[in-house]
């Protein structure tokens, strides 16, 4: 067994905090890796130590490989945590920090090559018994013809969902409902692919209506146990990225929990995988059918609310993994308790296309009540910029039901201040209080059905009078005549006075 | 004293006087009466009876998660959703220009992707709202652009 002194974060943002808070709570050293545009960046000032790896893009950076393991071995780390996204499921990353003999703290890289690729992880589920979806993945190599695919198409019926192989995140992802619009939707997605993730390989998927995305949290250890810790349903999405995520799914009954989690572990057994990681599942809300999606090699941006619900920190889980622990439960050992929810607060514009906004944070006040998580990439000052994932603040609320969770996280929400960026707090709270979503009916069509004409509010007069008397009392020439009792309505032992002088 | 604030395409006025030991501010013909006290960050208000606690930084103001940016009138920037007005495209979002897809000179259809974009990951593409011939091109690939920032000229 190993024992970890010092661990580098090979990421940024609300991840990268919340792994060296990790480190911090087991006593490890963490080293964080920061852009030029990251200077100032949060979680480089809370990490031990901090290394300069690039200039602002990420592919001079973030994704710089050499340059973050070179970092690794000038600062003594033992082991490098890649988070989420940039190189975490990169499987010539998880080869190259154990060349350089530092531990990955992730599956094996045959294990995320495996998974990686969509085609290679379909036959393989489908020879482990794990259900998926009806589909055609050619021969696996890149030169498909495109009668090939409009065959295939016809077998399975429209609509068709066209994906990346190597995909993720919706990138690469294409719906056709009628075979003439079948060519084109694969050149596209091809091309796309080829961008976002320089493989243009594709495939089909037959096209589930009403869908919900329900995934499964595993973790396994490196003497042969691996055990799920339950669902999260995921379905609220925009763009094909996730908003708000909860659990336990609302749909799943006892039965069908266990026969999911049963399929994740055996998803997660077929190629020997070791470390935390997520089988996503798609679930006909009609036939409560269930395929194998993917299975994310990585830690999911949502595990927040897997560790409310059973009480283990998934980040010190995995560095245990890593380190070469047993797990310290069993299956029979894991109970859920209550219902937690997680809101994803986005540096974007809801009314404008859900596009991103950028600018300066230029003041950030995180609801603090009892029950509420907040996993912020951002304080006041910091810069939202355009170079990274527009993501930067999680909020999690925990209760005991599903319906006073959903009132605490709209709470919570609610007292969630950010100046300086358009956000889509106020967005959050119109899916949070939606009677749909109050009745669990949640799809990934959910905004689109829903929410499709939501618009900013006007500004009410509370907001203009706030910033008027705001600059009025800023105003030097305010004489500070007006007699006013502070205690009469709050205390301010320490603040100004009306009209007082500055 | 009078301040007047842009809200998306509306015009807000509101005064604000003494009266007493209180304000009187006026929203639209709305009055008010309003108790404040300025702290670190902000205030805090009595507005009717109702006490709030806001933020303030240069031209935005929160109250919980109600946030807006009220801009004076020479700080109005232009709305651009993808096109600013029948003549000139202009840029959505905050981003980097990946590819200009289009030389001045050319005649484009309407619907054609003429400039492709990218900020945080997402590319977006900024299509031709109407048929004509490109006047004038005004971004180069790799170029940081704003949101609003006009990108090509095709008059109608």
């Amino acid at each position: 067994m190993t024992l970890f002194k010092k661990i580098l974060i090979a990421n940024r943002g609300e991840i990268a905090a919340r792994l060296i808070r990790a480190c911090h709570e087991l006593n490890i050293r963490a080293v964080a890796v920061y852009s030029e545009a990251d200077a100032n960046a949060l979680h480089a000032r809370m990490a031990d130590e901090s290394v300069l790896i690039g200039p602002p893009a990420p592919r001079d950076s973030y994704l710089n490989m050499d340059r973050i393991i070179q970092a690794g071995k000038e600062t003594n780390a033992d082991a490098i945590h890649p988070g989420y996204g940039f190189l975490s499921e990169n499987e010539r990353f998880a080869s190259a920090v154990a060349d350089a003999g530092l531990i990955f703290i992730g599956p094996s890289p045959n294990a995320i090559r495996l998974m990686g690729s969509k085609t290679e992880a379909r036959s393989i589920m489908q020879n482990s018994g794990v259900p998926i979806v009806p589909g055609f993945q050619g021969r696996g190599d890149a030169c498909v013809a495109l009668t090939e695919f409009a065959e295939a198409a016809e077998k399975i019926g429209f609509p068709i969902l066209v994906k990346a192989a190597a995909g993720g995140g919706g990138k690469g992802m294409r719906i056709v409902r009628s075979a003439h619009e079948l060519s084109e939707a694969v050149s596209a997605a091809q091309r796309e692919a080829a961008h976002a993730f320089g493989d243009d390989r594709v495939f089909l998927e037959k096209y589930i209506d009403s869908p919900r995305h329900i995934e499964f949290q595993v973790l396994a250890d490196s003497h042969g146990s691996t055990v799920h810790l339950f669902e999260r349903e995921c379905s609220i999405q925009r763009r094909h990225q996730k908003i708000v995520e909860e659990t336990p799914s609302p749909l799943l009954t006892p039965e069908m929990r266990a026969k999911m989690g049963e399929a994740a572990v055996a998803a997660a057994k077929a190629v020997g995988y070791v470390n935390a990681g997520t089988v996503e599942f798609i679930v006909d809300s009609k036939t409560r059918e269930f395929y194998f999606l993917e299975m994310n090699t990585r830690l999911q941006v949502e595990h927040p609310i897997t560790e409310a619900i059973t009480g283990i920190d998934l980040a010190q889980a995995q560095i245990n993994i890593a380190a070469g622990k047993h797990l310290p439960f069993k299956q029979n050992d894991l109970h859920p308790r209550g219902h937690a929810i997680e809101c994803r607060v986005y540096a974007e514009d809801p009314a404008n296309d859900f596009l991103p906004s950028t600018g300066k944070v230029l003041r950030a006040v995180e609801p603090t009540r009892a029950g509420v998580r907040v996993d912020a990439g951002v304080h006041t000052g910091d810069e939202v910029s355009i170079h990274y994932d527009p993501m930067i603040a999680k909020v999690i609320a925990h209760a005991e039901t599903r319906d006073v969770a959903i009132r605490k996280m709209d709470a919570a929400l609610a007292e969630y201040t950010l100046l300086g960026l358009t956000t889509n707090i106020p967005f959050l709270r119109a899916v949070l209080t939606h009677p749909a979503f109050a009745r669990g009916e949640v799809t990934t069509h959910f905004i689109e059905d829903h929410l499709r004409d939501w618009r900013t509010s006007k500004a009410s007069d509370e907001l203009l009078i706030a910033k008027a008397v705001a600059e009025f009392l800023g105003t030097r020439h305010q004489p500070s005549a007006i007699r006013y009792q502070p205690s009469d309505v709050w205390d301010a032992t320490d603040n100004f006075r009306l009209g007082m002088k500055r | 004293m009078r301040y007047v604030y842009h809200v998306g395409d509306e015009v807000k006025i509101v005064d604000v006087e003494r009266e007493g030991d209180e304000l009187r501010v006026t929203v639209d013909e709305r009055v008010h009466k309003v108790k404040a006290q300025l702290r670190e960050g902000g205030l805090t208000l009595d507005v009717n009876g109702k006490r709030l606690a806001a933020w303030v930084a240069d031209n935005w103001v929160g109250i919980g998660s109600a946030v807006i940016a009220l801009n004076k009138a020479d700080k109005r920037k232009r709305r651009a959703a993808g096109s600013a007005d029948r003549d000139t495209l202009s840029s959505a979002m905050p981003g980097q220009v990946r590819s200009v897809l289009v030389n001045e000179g050319d005649q484009v259809e309407k619907g054609q992707t003429l400039v492709l974009l990218e900020a945080m990951k997402m590319e977006i593409k900024v299509a031709a709202p109407h048929a004509g011939k490109v006047a004038k091109v005004l971004v180069s690939a790799g170029q940081v652009v704003e949101r609003g920032q006009q990108l090509i000229e095709i008059p109608h």
